[in-house]
């Protein structure tokens, strides 16, 4: 009796296949499940809540009174300060002129989702800085006088203020017990680097000054050519130094100001549902690809394509916001989900020839995220980030569906 | 026009300088790089008239909001002409990259750009009007405005950029 054979042909392709399919489905069905609202009532010892910025929002208003009765004084006090908080990413300031013939102030109204303490210290500091030389009849040891070195009172003008310096470079540096510490590096015009390096050599070993507002911080002058004239910066906390870097950088002040009054102000937001805002969502784009799918207008295959790219970017782009707790505002969520979808559907269209779609996305967003004014800034680098993950998306989705059809011939 | 003259009057030199920069920075690259790209002085005027007409329509829908419908203008409403410049510029851009990827085939002719632009513009038009449209719909007060606004205005630009490519570029 012959016995037959059984052969057992095993496709280990296929198998693979199946298990990598069966593995990317379920993450894309756990990114939609975590991006959906109230997921969290559902997962235990899990928090996937959706961190919104409407909490961390504050508004107030602060009337400037200056010391100069110049109207041109007073709008350059008018532009530093709006250029500060907009460049500390304060994200809605308007600034109201309150000119008398005898006395000019300012109105500054900010509604902000940034620390109150960091912006009203970017606020309140006029910072006006000037480089200043000890007077010869102080006695700068006198134990009865320790504060003697801070006072301005106590110093000689030099004529060097900040306008003389193109940058104010802040760096971290070694000092001399070996640590290191931040430092706030002045770099001169190159018409003024040889005026300014001769008036540091005339005052070699020597302790001179910079004055913010009145206040001295002494610097030694190093022997020795090429000097650099770099005061320490009393704090390594980023977002300090990030607003000591602003205050620096954002213009020569030309005149003091003290805020005379202050009022806490309603926050006025735009009211959106997170909720709402899912249905929303998950309406238009099941109305819209069900018009599309039906039209004909164009092919199933780019329909179902965009259809699975829109849902896996925006399905992504929210779980990484709850996953990372990075907090944002509801409506700017809702802006960026109009411009998914709108971004997607093109780009899925034009298929291979769309870097020159990309470069301007690119360029546009770069340019509003550079010179942009409040949330045009957060609109910026959110179309950059948006595109990023829409071509990931349709990378993605291309290889999703081919790879679906492949297992569905077989 | 009130609005835009208290809105200008009001507001700071690095607020008009970074919005002006922005502006010329806009046109210069899109200008330039239609004109580079094309070769087409037809298209690159195109491009530029669609950037001026979009920025006007987007001021005067602001106005009339405020002045007409009596609507209070937050700054939420000022995303409204940078969402409409975004998605111009992919309008833009998309028949512009047709033009650049066909323009040396043989069996290519500007009644083909201006086929495939209004097949464009009818997908991209009915793509925002139902997606805008049942969005809104669960969105309320400002962003419900908003929403609606930006759809409207997007899809008369689509409309606009075909009837300027139609009569301008033969």
């Amino acid at each position: 009796m012959k016995l037959r054979k059984i052969k057992f042909k095993i496709d280990l392709k296929a198998i693979f296949d199946y298990i990598l399919l069966i593995a990317v489905t379920s993450v894309i069905l756990f990114s939609i499940l975590i991006s959906l609202p109230l997921t969290e009532k559902f997962l235990n010892g899990a928090s996937y809540d959706l961190s919104t910025l409407d909490d961390s929002y504050w508004s107030k208003e602060y009337t400037l009174s200056l010391t100069s009765n110049d109207v041109n004084d007073a709008e350059k006090v008018r532009d530093i300060l709006f250029r500060r908080l907009n460049r500390y990413g304060v994200e809605n300031v308007s600034t109201f002129k309150m000119y008398d013939d005898d006395k000019k102030s300012i109105k500054v109204i900010l509604q902000t989702s940034k620390s109150k303490d960091i912006v009203e210290e970017i606020l309140r500091n006029p910072f006006q800085i000037q480089i200043v030389t000890r007077k010869d009849d102080v006695d700068f040891n006198n134990e009865e006088d320790p504060y003697a070195y801070m006072m301005a009172d106590n110093y000689n003008t030099t004529g060097w203020v900040r306008k003389d310096f193109r940058n104010v470079y802040i760096t971290e540096l070694p000092t001399s017990s070996g640590d290191k510490a931040n430092f706030a590096m002045f770099k001169t015009w190159i018409t003024k680097n040889g005026a300014f390096q001769k008036f540091l050599t005339e005052n070699n070993g020597k302790y001179i000054g910079l004055s913010i507002d009145g206040f001295v911080t002494p610097f030694l002058v190093p022997e020795g050519p090429n000097k650099v004239f770099a005061i320490p910066i009393s704090t390594t906390d980023p977002e300090q130094v990030k607003a000591i870097d602003i205050l620096y950088n954002s213009g020569s002040m030309p005149s003091m100001y003290t805020v005379t009054s202050e009022k806490d102000l309603d926050v006025d937001l735009v009211e959106i549902n997170y909720i709402y805002l899912s249905i929303g969502l998950f309406v238009a784009l099941l109305v819209t690809y069900i018009f599309l799918f039906i039209s004909k207008n164009i092919s199933n295959n780019i329909v179902i394509k965009t259809f699975l790219a829109t849902i896996l970017s925006i399905s992504l782009y929210i779980s990484i916001l709850k996953i990372l707790q990075i907090p944002i505002d509801l409506f700017i969520l809702a802006i960026d989900v109009l411009l998914v979808a709108i971004l997607t559907k093109v780009l899925c269209e034009n298929n291979s020839k769309n870097i020159y779609v990309e470069i301007m996305i690119v360029i546009l967003g770069l340019l509003l995220m550079i010179l942009g004014i409040g949330y045009q800034r957060v609109l910026g680098f959110e179309i950059i980030k948006l595109l990023l993950l829409v071509k990931i998306s349709l990378i993605f989705s291309s290889w999703y569906i081919n790879k679906v059809k492949d297992i569905l011939k077989k | 026009m009130s609005i835009f003259l208290s809105l200008w009057n009001n507001w700071t030199i690095y607020e008009k300088s970074t919005t002006s920069i922005i502006i010329f920075l806009i046109f210069v690259l899109i200008g330039v790089g239609t004109k580079y790209l094309t070769k087409s002085t037809s298209l690159t005027l195109v491009a530029m008239l669609s950037l001026i007409i979009s920025g006007i329509i987007t001021l005067l829908s602001l106005w009339f909001i405020k002045d007409v419908l009596n609507i209070v203008v937050s700054s939420t409403y000022l995303l409204i002409p940078t969402v409409i410049l975004i998605i111009n510029t992919l309008n833009l851009s998309t028949f512009i990259t047709y033009y650049i990827q066909e323009k040396d085939s043989k069996k290519f002719n500007l009644i083909d750009l201006k086929k495939e632009h209004i097949h464009d513009t009818i997908n991209l038009s009915v793509f925002i009007g139902l997606f805008t449209s049942a969005f809104s719909i669960f969105l309320k007060n400002d962003l419900f405005n908003i929403s609606l606004i930006i759809g409207l205005i997007s899809i008369s630009m689509l409309w606009i950029n075909y009837y300027i490519l139609y009569k301008l570029v033969k």
